[in-house]
């Protein structure tokens, strides 16, 4: 009977979907399209802090090497992208700061504006990685 | 010669000053006048905005406006309220108004500082 063959097509095609949400859900898929996001922002901001990058006078390369993004567990649809605990001194820069009581104001912006250049290409990476998986659960 | 025909030099700097001195005196990068209440701007990003066959018509600007005045400029009546009217009403869009460094009353250099983070689109000349 037709209504019998649609009935269990249906229910093959809802155990593939549930399969491909699965997929796209699985925590490690979540951390493994989030790094990627990450990494292209990461990667812009270390060459925007870094010696050549414009943003920094003398830049030692201590602040770029503090760039990280991190993931946890315990929020995982989100990945943080920011400074370690050895680069203290990023927020600063990048919101401004007096360096002394009178001195000149200072701001060297290099982490949002990172994030607004790479942001489409970090899209792409993220989609990437969502895609492979998809295409694993693909019947 | 390149095929690449996208452009992405544009310059906000004219409408955000003719949208923000009516209120406040306002520079690029550094303020050289004497008023205790004034405003910097830059210009973090300008990013291409392609709209097809190679060329793109529009440019979006990423900016900073930070202000700095011995008022609080978090309170109701501050003249951070004014700017943002003055900013929307010249066709920015405003993403992010936060407070940065307040140095402590008594101190001779007494300041707020809250800066605006704001994007305009700008079209670029054909």
């Amino acid at each position: 009977m037709i209504t019998d063959n649609m009935d269990s097509l249906l229910l093959v095609l809802e155990g593939d979907l549930k399969k491909m949400a699965e997929a796209v859900t699985d925590l490690n898929t979540r951390k493994e399209t989030l790094e990627a996001m990450a990494e292209p922002i990461v990667e812009e901001a270390k060459r925007r802090a870094s010696p050549g990058g414009g943003v920094f006078e003398e830049p030692t390369g201590n602040l770029a090497a503090s760039i990280v993004a991190q993931w946890s567990i315990k929020d995982p649809n989100r990945i943080a992208i920011g400074w370690s605990a050895k680069g203290y001194y990023g927020p600063m820069f990048e919101k401004g700061f007096l360096h002394y009581k009178s001195g000149p104001f200072i701001k060297r912006p290099h982490l949002r504006p990172a994030l607004n250049k790479m942001r489409k290409r970090s899209e792409e990476a993220g989609i990437k990685v969502l895609r492979k998986h998809l295409m694993k659960a693909a019947p | 010669m390149s095929d690449n025909k996208l452009k992405t030099y544009v310059s906000p700097n004219k409408a955000i000053v003719s949208a923000l001195s009516p209120i406040l005196p306002i520079a690029h990068l550094q303020y050289e006048g004497t008023a205790n209440t004034y405003a910097i701007f830059r210009i973090v990003n300008r990013i291409v905005s392609v709209i097809g066959s190679g060329r793109n018509k529009v440019v979006d600007c990423y900016i900073y406006i930070d202000v700095f005045s011995p008022d609080d400029l978090s309170r109701a009546d501050s003249i951070i309220g004014d700017i943002e009217n003055a900013l929307l009403e010249a066709g920015f869009i405003v993403r992010d108004i936060a407070d940065v460094r307040f140095t402590p009353d008594g101190s001779p250099e007494a300041y707020h500082h809250t800066e605006i983070d704001c994007v305009l689109t700008m079209e670029v000349p054909a």
